[in-house]
């Protein structure tokens, strides 16, 4: 991802706003991802840190929407 | 053992990090970008830049020539002409009243005889003639004598071509101008005492090895100073090096340095 944010003229220009989110994503879905096992088994951890991870998925998907919406919009 | 709550916190507050990070690390990828897109387009700019200098110097010394030509042909031979067109025309009248003086005729004819000599003063300037007339060797020789002569304490001149070596007159006077110009260059920068030219010909290769005492360049120190510089004498060094598909070699040793001036003849145009 890091990559093809460097050499972004690789890339189509319509592809770079999504691949900025997928980067923001899989950069914040590593840290849960390396705690999961341990949320996993206790409701506690979780009902405090899901509604943060819910909210980017969210987050995330609203983007996608928006964006691929207004493109073609346009 | 860390509290539940406090570790729930500890790794919402990292993935909020990482998100602040990740959107830092989106933010200085475009600036970046940024910066690249405005190096390029400065680059860009400075060298049209450079390209609009060299044609102003290039039409301004176009110009000042012009002017300089103008100039001589006023001041002398257009003078000289009218004072044979007034003599000729009192000659009419005298002519008509049946006494002609003899010596207005000859005066008129030495006003047109010295415009002719003016004339040919100002072609001689623009075209090499002794060049043409003479052949390579003999106006490369005069024209190092020439400006060599007071200003350095040896001056030597070694050939070694064929005699019947045809160089086209085009080559010929591009070779010329080349080799004038770095004669000039190393005499105005270099201060050398001694200068040594060999021109050789080998394996359709016609080579000029200038050889002096003074300030070398190397070819990186000559490359660099024809890029950086925007001097008329080595802008026309590159054209003609262009156009007679030839090369410069610089080369620097403890004592002496080298210039060699390389064109292949059965290439070159």
């Amino acid at each position: 991802m890091l990559r093809l944010l460097i050499y972004y003229e690789k890339i189509d220009g319509f592809l770079v706003p999504i691949v900025k989110a997928l980067f923001v994503f899989h950069a914040v879905s590593f840290i849960y991802s390396l705690f999961e096992h341990v949320l996993r088994i206790n409701s506690e951890m979780m009902s405090f840190v899901y509604p943060g991870f819910l909210l980017l998925i969210l987050s995330l998907n609203l983007f996608f929407t928006y964006y691929l919406w207004s493109t073609r919009k346009n | 053992m860390v509290d539940p709550k406090e570790l729930a916190i500890l790794i919402l507050l990292g993935m909020f990090f990482v998100l602040i990070m990740s959107i830092g690390i989106i933010m200085l990828v475009r600036k970046n970008r940024k910066i690249q897109y405005l190096g390029a387009k400065l680059l860009e700019e400075e060298l049209a830049n450079k390209e609009i200098e060299t044609l102003g110097v290039a039409i301004s010394t176009q110009e000042t020539e012009r002017s300089k030509i103008a100039r001589q042909l006023h001041d002398d031979v257009g003078a000289l002409l009218s004072l044979a067109q007034k003599n000729l025309s009192n000659l009419e009248d005298e002519a008509v009243s049946g006494k002609i003086d003899i010596s207005s005729i000859s005066l008129s004819k030495e006003y047109v005889s010295q415009s002719i000599e003016h004339l040919r003063q100002i072609t001689k300037g623009l075209i090499p003639h002794y060049l043409l007339k003479f052949g390579l060797v003999k106006a490369l020789e005069r024209m190092a004598k020439q400006k060599t002569d007071s200003l350095i304490d040896s001056f030597k001149f070694d050939i070694n071509i064929p005699d019947d070596l045809v160089i086209s007159n085009l080559i010929m006077t591009h070779y010329f101008y080349i080799a004038s110009e770095l004669i000039t260059n190393l005499l105005k920068h270099s201060y050398p005492s001694s200068i040594e030219m060999i021109l050789t010909f080998d394996a359709g290769y016609l080579k000029l090895k200038i050889k002096h005492n003074g300030i070398a360049l190397t070819q990186r120190d000559f490359q660099l100073l024809s890029s950086d510089s925007d001097s008329l004498g080595l802008e026309n060094i590159r054209y003609r090096l262009n156009v007679i598909k030839g090369e410069l070699v610089l080369k620097r040793n403890k004592t002496y340095g080298t210039i060699e001036l390389i064109t292949n003849l059965d290439k070159s145009i």
